[in-house]
């Protein structure tokens, strides 16, 4: 394959580790004063108090069994349903969903999947409904892909991380194919103009030698 | 636009296309026609060539090109009606890629239509991949591979890539991420003897 041809993209597992850095609410079940780390400073963390963290270190805690994650609000199996009910009623458009959401969800069901149980959702549910949002939507981006006929824009909005991901490499090197055509089209264009303006210059010159003569 | 040591462009213009002379050429028969008897190439002669010297003696008014086969009304045809299932690959691998070269040339018969054909064509067979490329069952898949043309066998490559590289990400189970970078793991030998970090001997007081 060539390379070069399109802007280099971030891996998956690269994805993952920026949406990492996503804000979660847990529920300590110590109680320490707040930790001074390098990016930030985090807590003070008291039992059974909520606190916000990043991802990576809820997974770390979690890990410790030292809290309960509290999956966001938009995981809740309501908000999900209500926002896959919006996605097939509208064609064009797609529904407002955090960046990183493919991401975030991958990472609580890894990280904490007993964790949902604890606060009333079904964890089964809830991961059948993110997969059906992720399906929907990308089924309207295919069919969006589809009225592509020239090097155009596209309107990208509430696209999400993953998803861009997903399309980046094609969509980028179909838009240069077609960004060839259209320059091959161009310098035909030229290339005919040109030919015309010879044939007048000739018959002008012809028309100067019948002067002459 | 293409790059001058790109190996696929070099490998389009490399294509035949029939051509016309409109001047002998002399002492090259046998070389330009493996068929031609004499030494010399007489006026009118009809004669397959590489489209960089056929662009190269058109530029000249030396030879009048025609359109390749590929590109007769026939398959023209074809295409139009059923696009998706012609096999390209058959006959040219670089459909596109020579078409769009075609366009550049002068005094070609036929070419007004063709950047707008070759443009539907893209367009027409460019939908069916897209779908063919992400969700489709692998007997399909290598069916589906043999007739695309080397740009359009790239770019479902690339959709096939990436959309493997996410099925792999959905499924896996770790959290963790492995380094792109490999450690060096050479081990470093001095004076035949294996190197290794020992704790610093204790000195005793």
């Amino acid at each position: 394959m060539r390379e070069g041809g399109v802007a280099s993209s971030l891996t998956n597992e690269e994805l993952q580790y920026c949406a990492e850095n996503e804000t979660i609410t847990i529920i300590p079940n110590f109680s320490t004063a707040s930790l001074h780390l390098v990016n930030g400073e985090y807590g003070p963390f008291r039992a059974q108090n909520e606190a916000t963290v990043p991802f990576w270190l809820a997974s770390l805690l979690r890990k410790r069994n030292l809290c309960r994650v509290k999956p966001p609000e938009w995981m809740k199996s309501e908000a999900l349903i209500a926002v896959l009910a919006e996605e097939k009623r509208s064609p064009n458009e797609w529904q407002e969903l955090p960046h990183h959401y493919i991401e975030v969800a991958k990472l609580m069901f890894t990280a904490a999947e007993e964790d949902f149980a604890e606060f009333d959702m079904d964890v089964h549910e809830i991961r059948r409904l993110i997969d059906d949002i992720r399906l929907v939507r990308f089924d309207k981006i295919e069919k969006q892909f589809k009225q592509v006929t020239s090097a155009m824009t596209i309107r990208l909005t509430n696209f999400c991380a993953m998803e861009l991901n997903l399309m980046r490499n094609f969509l980028l090197s179909s838009l240069d194919e077609y960004y060839k055509f259209s320059t091959a089209e161009e310098s035909g264009d030229v290339q005919q103009q040109r030919q015309t303006q010879e044939m007048d210059e000739d018959e002008s010159q012809d028309f100067q030698v019948r002067q002459l003569r | 636009m293409a790059k001058y040591y790109d190996v696929d462009d070099i490998l389009a213009e490399e294509e035949t296309l029939p051509t016309v002379f409109n001047t002998s050429v002399y002492g090259l028969g046998r070389a330009l026609d493996p068929s031609c008897d004499s030494k010399d190439l007489p006026v009118g002669s009809n004669v397959n060539l590489p489209f960089w010297l056929a662009d190269f003696l058109s530029r000249r008014k030396m030879l009048k090109p025609h359109l390749p086969k590929f590109l007769k009304k026939k398959l023209r045809d074809e295409l139009q009606g059923e696009a998706e299932c012609v096999d390209l690959r058959d006959r040219c691998k670089f459909f596109y890629e020579l078409g769009r070269k075609l366009c550049t040339l002068q005094n070609l018969d036929g070419s007004e239509d063709l950047s707008a054909f070759l443009l539907n064509t893209f367009t027409s067979r460019f939908t069916g991949m897209l779908t063919t490329s992400h969700i489709c069952s692998n007997e399909k898949r290598q069916n589906y591979t043999k007739v695309l043309s080397n740009e359009e066998l790239e770019l479902f490559v690339r959709a096939q890539a990436s959309s493997k590289a996410f099925e792999k990400w959905i499924y896996s189970k770790g959290l963790k991420i492995s380094s792109r970078i490999k450690r060096n793991k050479r081990k470093r030998e001095w004076e035949g003897q294996e190197f290794r970090f020992r704790t610093r001997p204790v000195v005793s007081a």
